[in-house]
């Protein structure tokens, strides 16, 4: 809860403080970064708070990929990007600064000064080996994709007929004179 | 192999064709160049990348040929983030990684060096010395992140099929400006203005749409030239 409180995200999610905001829905927020490494850097972030990728749902997961490919076309179109980086930190060891969970989307020109470069190591074939052997071992499981429960909407929707219904025999009865 | 004029003479299929014949990631899809693999199923597979930045970086591959990321359909998109999750998992539990960087470079000056899309998948420990993922920050000055923020909206808004109801924002102007006196007299000015103004936005979307369109087919088919011109020095 704490952690919930302090989070400056959460307060732009509960409007407790401003932010340029590109896109909302109910699940999703897309703003400006507040502290911008470039114009236009943008952040795609659930409402709700999980501090790392793997606590977020795999259906939020999927919502959120979506809305950030739609903004990467719109940055490619109205701010006349060149490329686009898209980034997520996840843990402290992985550059993370807030401990809100958010996809960040950089856009890219010509000598803009990033270099996303890395220095590639040198692993010989039995490091390659072993750590092949070991990620196998635990992708064996992947393939069950959480999906979103979509019991309470069916509820609401019943609901609603039933409504509908009750006052369409209602009406048919105020005719019978 | 392919004269620039045979090139510009060919339709978008043959160009995609060629690329993919042209493609190492291709190959290790289909299997004709060899690979570790990580994962596999019917839309992607993770392999590990032969110039890692760190030991277990891991290259998410989609099996469809796309080169950059506005190409893909939102199901595949959706698809590769949500095994891209699942698979930073197996790098903490697996190398007890303390955390991991996805990545994706989209265009060559982004740092994309295949034409192929992919997302990174790095594995990061507290000493490892990998400074490029963590983000400097930067003064921008108001007025330009505004006007940002007003352009990506707009955007965002049509991709979307969120319709902005503008003429609204018409109505109020006048009255913040004008006393009710000075109303009565230029009533029929303003409205006059009002629809001028309606008639010039409604053209403006219009046009808009129409070479957006043009921009798209454009972008696309410099930018496969381009990777293919990059390309063939190297072999």
């Amino acid at each position: 809860m704490n952690q919930k409180n302090n989070c400056e995200f959460c307060q732009i999610v509960n409007k407790e403080k401003d932010a340029k905001k590109i896109f909302e829905d109910e699940k999703a927020l897309a703003i400006l970064s507040p502290n911008p490494c470039c114009a236009g850097h943008i952040l795609v972030m659930p409402k709700e708070h999980f501090s790392i990728i793997e606590q977020v749902p795999d259906y939020l997961i999927a919502h959120l990929s979506k809305i950030t490919n739609k903004i990467s076309i719109a940055i490619f179109e109205v701010l006349q990007a060149k490329g686009t980086n898209m980034l997520i930190q996840n843990g402290v060891a992985a550059g993370q600064k807030s401990n809100h969970f958010m996809i960040h989307i950089i856009p890219r020109k010509e000598n803009d000064g990033f270099d996303f470069q890395w220095q590639p190591k040198q692993l010989n074939e039995e490091q390659m080996s072993t750590i092949e052997l070991k990620l196998k071992e635990e992708t064996k499981g992947i393939g069950d994709f959480e999906k979103e429960e979509k019991k309470p909407v069916m509820l609401d929707k019943k609901i609603e007929k039933i409504d509908k219904e009750e006052n369409y025999l209602v009406k048919q009865l105020n005719r019978i004179p | 192999m392919v004269s620039e004029d045979e090139l510009a003479n060919m339709s978008p299929e043959q160009l995609q064709e060629l690329q993919k014949q042209n493609c190492i990631f291709c190959h290790i899809i289909s299997g004709k160049v060899a690979s570790k693999k990580i994962y596999e199923d019917d839309k992607v597979l993770a392999i590990l990348d032969i110039n890692p930045a760190n030991p277990g970086h891991i290259l998410l591959l989609i099996k469809e040929h796309y080169q950059i990321m506005p190409q893909i359909p939102d199901d595949e998109i959706s698809h590769i983030f949500m095994v891209a999750k699942a698979i930073s998992h197996a790098c903490l539990k697996a190398l007890k990684a303390q955390g991991t960087n996805i990545f994706i470079a989209n265009g060559m000056i982004a740092g994309q060096k295949a034409p192929h899309f992919m997302l990174h998948i790095i594995p990061r420990a507290n000493v490892d010395e990998i400074k490029i993922f963590d983000l400097p920050e930067k003064d921008i000055p108001d007025d330009m992140s505004e006007q940002i923020n007003a352009g990506l909206t707009n955007k965002i808004n049509e991709l979307f099929g969120i319709k902005t109801e503008e003429p609204i924002i018409f109505d109020k102007k006048p009255e913040k400006i004008g006393s009710k006196a000075e109303k009565g007299i230029d009533e029929n000015k303003k409205l006059q203005k009002k629809e001028e103004l309606v008639k010039e936005v409604n053209k403006k979307r219009i046009n808009k749409k129409k070479t957006n369109k043009e921009e798209n087919i454009s972008i696309d088919l410099d930018k496969i030239s381009n990777f293919i011109i990059e390309n063939e020095p190297k072999k």
